[in-house]
């Protein structure tokens, strides 16, 4: 229990220092603090371009620049992943 | 509202949204085949408004199966479970689940998951902004306590489970990628929130994703940690840092700030 009372210390201690010099960065969308970012190397390809132009949001205004381009299958692209995957029915070509 | 208003209203929508504008030929003028007409066009229409919005909020899926099959499941889904909110960007909650049953999509059982993961995206840009984790009182939160935190996340964010590897896919198929997965085997559960505007989707580690599932319902640090055999640390801080983590509560309560009291 010791450990893991540690465990917890430590984590919390970690956080409480993130906050130190970056609580108005936080403030402000939960923006990372500066350079925090690269030392995950979980950010790849992870953002989305999310096509919401088609329709009208006003809310999402800083996104709308974004041309509605998702192309016309790329049929393929299904029977490849289907091909790849362990998708039971997927049609074998 | 009127019996009357009400019956007229409900033959509407079941002309424009049901495909049946025969229902509600009789109260328009100048009636007969002239009124049917405009009215098909008009529900043509929203029906390629409400195609439109799923279209927007779904790009992973209509890349996968292509225009034309995206066309015809959304207006599918459309006339079956047509929108319940007058705001575009909420249709399209349980599209995933229609598409979990839908026969044509039955050799894509992934697809389904996928569409989950667009749509938590699609929820992530829409989300409030919450609010962010309070550094200071957390500070203040004694040591005693530190057990029974309870942290809230932003409204961004979700976890999405699947029994594929849908962040792999969903990834392969961002606009600037030919649509082959870096990995085709693996059971992804991916962690979506918005930070700094931009919608991000990352996949969790089996001991992470119960972690956050286990703050996501309410349990304290303690007990969600688990076993204390994994880099808690390293996971917590990821978490505050990139704008996941709300705010906190406790049983103990927290003392007023030195300075702003």
């Amino acid at each position: 229990m010791n450990s893991k009372r540690n465990l917890i210390r430590s984590a919390l201690a970690g956080v409480i220092a993130l906050g130190v010099g970056s609580a108005a960065a936080q403030a402000h969308d939960g923006a990372a603090p500066a350079g925090k970012e690269k030392c995950y190397g979980i950010a790849k390809k992870g953002q989305n371009d999310c096509g919401t132009a088609t329709h009208a949001c006003a809310g999402l205004a800083k996104r709308d620049n974004q041309p509605d381009e998702w192309k016309l299958v790329a049929k393929g692209t299904c029977e490849k992943l289907g091909g790849k995957l362990k998708a039971p029915a997927a049609p074998k070509k | 509202m009127s019996a009357a208003l009400r019956a007229l209203q409900e033959s509407f929508a079941r002309a424009v949204l049901g495909g049946d504008p025969e229902a509600i030929a009789s109260s328009i003028e100048p009636g007969g085949d002239e009124g049917v007409r405009r009215l098909a066009i008009y529900g043509r229409a929203v029906t390629a408004n409400l195609v439109g919005a799923l279209r927007g909020a779904h790009p992973v899926v209509v890349r996968l199966v292509g225009d034309a099959y995206f066309h015809e499941a959304a207006s599918r889904f459309a006339r079956a479970d047509p929108p319940q909110s007058g705001d575009l960007n909420r249709f399209g909650d349980g599209f995933a689940a229609f598409l979990e049953h839908y026969p044509p999509a039955a050799s894509m059982p992934w697809l389904a998951d996928v569409a989950r993961l667009d749509w938590a995206c699609h929820e992530a840009t829409m989300a409030g902004d919450g609010e962010p984790l309070d550094f200071d009182a957390l500070a203040r939160v004694p040591p005693e306590a530190q057990g029974d935190l309870r942290f809230a996340f932003r409204p961004s964010v979700s976890v999405v489970r699947s029994s594929w590897p849908i962040l792999a896919i969903w990834e392969a198929n961002q606009s600037d990628r030919d649509g082959t997965p870096d990995r085709v085997e693996g059971e992804d559960t991916v962690l979506v929130w918005r930070e700094t505007g931009r919608v991000r989707a990352v996949a969790l580690a089996p001991r992470e994703a119960a972690f956050v599932e286990a703050l996501a319902a309410g349990r304290g640090l303690e007990e969600a940690t688990g076993e204390p055999d994994w880099d808690l640390p390293a996971f917590l801080e990821q978490l505050a840092s990139h704008g996941v983590l709300a705010a906190f509560r406790t049983e103990i309560p927290v003392g007023p700030s030195p300075i702003s009291a």
